[in-house]
């Protein structure tokens, strides 16, 4: 013996004799704690002794604990140690008065008999934690009540039904009452009782279930009696998923002559008659069994079957009936001869999880079992399946698709059921629903419930617990109140990512108020036809980008307090957006990076007069994009980390009739100003005409190192030279879409007698694409590469529409150029 | 892809690290590019925290859950990664990365590359490749999408009727094929 080893197994038979010696082993070992103590004694010994090392054992915080002796020590109802008990002795198991075996997980008792109702029960109801409890032919007849209430427990076995044993209870004159909602497996051998009375076995998966009618019981009673008794287990098993029954228990049931419940639940059966009435009511027991999937006709009952067949017709009717139509799998039916060829096609044995090992092993959950069957299987035939992949990943996978298509994969397979409800990201789209649809087969209105219904069932039943992208675009008008209950739904899924687009034709309509407070809100998008009302209250403290599309702005208040209530937004666009509403458009916040104005576009809100004054205090801005008539002033204050500016301001005739050129030249001035700190500038032709029309003498523009131009159809680069002037520190100069207009126009370059200062002291590069050789481009090339004294670099690409002919030519004139740089680099393609 | 800023050590820039697959290949990768992997960087931490001495291409990673073939995918993959992530604003570049996503070819070949993105913990990799597959599911049949993905429908048929007849709003409309 390894006395020092940790787990210790102590495990002795003892003989009379070597009592002394038995005592000397206790004493002498000295592990501080006892695993296992098993005693097993065959003859008689002095109460005192036994519990003498018993209380040893008890003493040392054994753990498991097996006994087969005649008489318990009281302490063993109270040892916290205890995790395993097994007491097999015939003898009154008295229970104490104060019990409690806090760790006890299993509890064996065989034959012994129990002492009175009550005591039973409080031994049962005093291990909190019990998980496993089998009764084995133990002595019944003091019961009438047998109560076990137990949370914890999850495997119950009782088998008391023995007829050659001194506690044997033919009359099984007891109630068997079980509270137990986790209880997965339940064996139940006995004798019918007087009744069963189960409660809250919802998560029962496996029963096994033998009741007997004893001789003397149908004496006293009649069978009708017993067979209610037995569908009252039958209903108090109902919810159980694979379910054994015996012959016995098959003969009771028929006697009970009322209809069986329906078991929807039950997907394997079991049934092993040994008596004909048992065959016979097979055909009613399948009726109540509607999804079953697995049949196991046992042995006896297939020769059975077979030998009999022609003396019991119907059953074989209602069998072969109920085999070829309804049940996949049949094992054992190979067994069963019914004839002329007919046995070949009832013999499909599909189904692999053998249920006859699932009952012999009796721990094992038959569910698992199939589980891990059909996950074995599956990865056998789909290696290369996409449901190998774990659920996070498919999540992620769905989370890309727009939400129909997302909950369109629910049905592929059980996998798949549910995958779609926890993905966080919801995209709708109306236009799906048009997709492929003929035109007129469903009118528009049919179209606008069944998109309603889908986005009401999607919320209801999506369960991730946050939404982190909501998506939400309509081509159709809906019910006010329906949009802002969606919008409602996502804000209170702390959506991150918001993304509207729907027009309303209601003028009155107003976005749902909450999104205006939302505090996870970090991304919104707003693409819509309607008047932003902002309400009173605003407060968006996450939001960092915000995009407005088409939306139309309500008056300058709250539109400068739906800006300023965004203390961390980095980036806003506004494109198309709704005017005309706006004298004064304020945009100001602290840390506000990039900032897009697009509004000059000639649609049912465009505001061809701009008549408002743009107001902008960033102190961070580094992007800024401006596509927009010419507006009635600029105040551009602040905006010292300015890096890259895009202008585009375009006049329009009504403005000009109004005031004249040089009032714009003004509002140039001021826009000028404003963006003094830029570094990289681009500038379309429209506004490089405009500052040419409004003769403003720009200011000059120290940070420039970078610019970009593009030409319009009408000025030209007149206007190039003024530019260049007011840009003394540029470095490089980018023509990307060529130096003539898409659509030809006019092309026009006066070359001044002048040359601007930073073409002779400091630029390096010059970069032209969409080169197309017209003679008037030569002009204008020749001048700069004539100039600029340090360039360094001149690239140049053709345009594409070139033959290899003509791009040659180019190359040779340009390389035939008269440069005023020694070290200029000439790249040509 | 230079990481210099971030490493002051310009040596290490370069220095490899020698990845062992379940095949046992050996595959020698940049350091920059091992380390888009987490749970290669992770174990390189780890290890360089328990032996100073033990550096660079001295270690052998093991990927016991990654087939040769499929490393190499990746790391092709990983190779091209753009330096910035910028996010594609305009249509044009939506298509073009579209087209991308479309060369890397069968379902099969996906979910291996998914599977080992996901065990090597490669963010961008499981970003690229699981918007890559969502694009072969988008707007095609139940059929369809299980033979495409070998999936067997496992719904007894009463209860698959039943679903469709539940969620018929979301097959309105989509492809056969």
């Amino acid at each position: 013996m390894e006395s020092n080893s940790k787990r210790q197994r102590i495990s002795y038979s003892v003989k009379s004799n070597r009592q002394i010696k038995y005592q000397g082993v206790l004493i002498q070992h000295n592990a501080p704690r006892l695993h296992w103590f098993r005693l097993k004694c065959a003859q008689n010994y002095e109460s005192s002794h036994v519990n003498a090392w018993i209380y040893q054992a008890l003493r040392r915080h054994v753990q498991k604990l097996h006994l087969c002796v005649p008489t318990v020590h009281g302490d063993l109802f109270r040892t916290e140690s205890l995790v395993y008990l097994k007491l097999g002795t015939n003898f009154v198991l008295n229970v104490p008065t104060s019990v409690l075996l806090p760790s006890l997980k299993t509890l064996h008792l065989n034959s012994i008999e129990f002492s009175d109702d009550a005591s039973t029960y409080k031994l049962i109801s005093s291990c909190p934690v019990l998980e496993q409890l089998f009764t084995e032919e133990c002595g019944m007849k003091n019961i009438r009540c047998f109560n076990i209430s137990a949370h914890a427990l999850k495997c119950l076995a009782m088998e008391c039904a023995i007829l050659d044993h001194e506690y044997a209870t033919e009359f099984c004159g007891y109630k068997i009452v079980i509270d137990a909602p986790k209880l997965e497996y339940l064996r139940l051998y006995d004798y019918v009782a007087e009744g069963y009375h189960f409660k809250n076995l919802k998560s029962l998966i496996e029963a096994q279930v033998h009741v007997d009618l004893s001789t003397r019981k149908i004496e006293q009673r009649d069978r009708a009696y017993y067979g209610q008794k037995v569908l009252e287990l039958i209903k108090g098993i109902h919810n159980v998923k694979v379910l054994h029954l015996t012959g016995d228990s098959m003969e009771a049931l028929m006697l009970s002559g009322s209809n069986l419940p329906t078991l929807h639940n039950v997907s394997h059966l079991e049934v092993n008659a040994n008596k004909l009435v048992g065959c016979i009511f097979l055909p009613d027991l399948l009726k109540s069994v509607p999804n079953i999937r697995a049949l196991d006709i046992g042995e006896f009952l297939s020769k059975f079957l077979s030998n009999r067949i022609r003396n019991v017709p119907n059953v074989a009717l209602a069998l072969r009936e109920f085999l070829l139509n309804r049940i996949k799998s049949v094992i054992n039916i190979r067994a069963l001869d019914f004839g002329e060829g007919l046995g070949s096609k009832w013999g499909v044995a599909e189904y692999k999880g053998s249920i006859s090992t699932i009952s012999h092993n009796i721990f094992k959950k038959a569910i698992v079992q199939e589980a891990e069957d059909r996950v074995y299987h599956r990865e056998k035939e789909e290696k290369d399946g996409i449901n190998r992949l774990p659920c996070k990943v498919l999540c992620h996978i769905l989370s890309f698709l727009p939400t129909k298509y997302a909950v369109g994969t629910s049905i592929l397979s059980t996998t798949w059921k549910n995958l779609w409800s926890s993905v966080p990201n919801l995209n709708f789209d109306d236009e799906l629903l048009l997709h492929g649809r003929r035109p007129g087969s469903k009118s528009t209105e049919d179209l606008r419930v069944s998109f309603s219904s889908f986005v009401d069932r999607v919320l209801k039943l999506h369960n991730a617990p946050h939404i982190h992208r909501f998506h939400l675009k309509c081509g159709q008008d809906y019910e006010p109140s329906q949009v802002n209950a969606w919008i409602c739904s996502a804000v209170r899924g702390k959506v991150q990512e918001l993304d509207l687009c729907f027009p309303m034709r209601n003028s009155k309509y107003s976005l749902y108020c909450g999104l205006f407070t939302s505090a996870s809100l970090v991304n919104l998008k707003l693409g819509t036809k309607f008047v932003l009302n902002v309400p009173a209250s605003v407060l968006l403290p996450s939001l960092k980008t915000l995009h407005l599309n088409s939306i139309e702005f309500s008056d300058d208040d709250s539109t400068h307090k739906l800006f300023s209530s965004c203390p961390v937004l980095e980036e806003l666009s506004i494109v198309k957006c709704g005017m005309k509403r706006i004298r004064c458009f304020k945009i100001s916040g602290p840390i506000l990076n990039r900032l897009t104005i697009e509004c000059a576009i000639e649609d049912e809100y465009s505001t061809k007069f701009c008549e408002y004054k743009i107001i902008i205090d960033t102190p961070a801005l580094e992007y800024f994009r401006l596509y927009d008539f010419v507006a009635e002033g600029y105040d551009l204050k602040n905006l010292k980390s300015l890096t890259e500016a895009q202008l585009h301001v375009e006049l329009s005739t009504p403005k000009l009739e109004q005031k004249g050129y040089a009032y714009y030249g003004q509002r140039q001035l001021e826009l000028m100003k404003g963006i003094c700190n830029v570094k990289k500038l681009h500038l379309t032709g429209d506004y490089m005409e405009v500052l040419k029309l409004s003769d403003c003498n720009l200011p000059t523009l120290h940070n420039v190192s970078h610019l970009k131009l593009s030409v319009n159809k009408h000025s030209g680069w007149q206007f190039l030279p003024d530019l260049l002037k007011s840009l003394p520190n540029l470095l490089a100069l980018y023509f990307p879409m060529g130096l003539v207009h898409e659509r030809g126009g006019d092309y026009r370059w006066d070359q001044p007698e002048w040359v601007p200062r930073c073409l002779l002291s400091c630029l390096k590069k010059i970069l032209i694409w969409q080169f197309q050789g017209q003679k008037g481009e030569y002009k204008l090339v020749k001048y700069l590469l004539q100039n600029a004294s340090v360039l360094s670099v001149f690239c140049i690409k053709s345009h594409n529409n070139l033959t290899i002919e003509e791009e040659l030519k180019i190359s040779k004139m340009l390389l035939f150029l008269p440069r005023g740089s020694k070290t200029c680099q000439f790249v040509f393609s | 892809m230079s990481n210099t800023s971030e490493n002051p050590n310009p040596s290490s820039s370069s220095a490899k690290i020698t990845l062992k697959t379940s095949d046992n290949e050996l595959f020698e990768v940049e350091e920059a590019v091992a380390m888009k992997f987490c749970t290669v960087k992770q174990y390189f931490e780890d290890e360089k925290d328990n032996d100073v001495a033990a550096r660079g291409s001295s270690t052998v990673i093991p990927l016991p859950n990654v087939h040769s073939a499929v490393l190499a995918r990746l790391i092709s993959y990983c190779k091209k990664l753009p330096q910035s992530n910028a996010v594609a604003d305009n249509h044009e570049e939506e298509e073009t990365k579209k087209k991308e996503r479309k060369q890397y070819g069968t379902p099969g070949d996906l979910v291996d590359l998914i599977s080992a993105a996901n065990y090597l913990d490669f963010k961008e990799g499981l970003e690229f490749f699981n918007q890559a597959l969502a694009d072969h599911i988008q707007n095609k049949s139940v059929e369809y999408v299980r033979k495409f993905f070998g999936i067997k429908g496992d719904f007894e048929p009463h209860e698959e009727e039943k679903y469709r007849e539940e969620y018929a709003w979301a097959f309105e409309g989509v492809d056969e094929d």
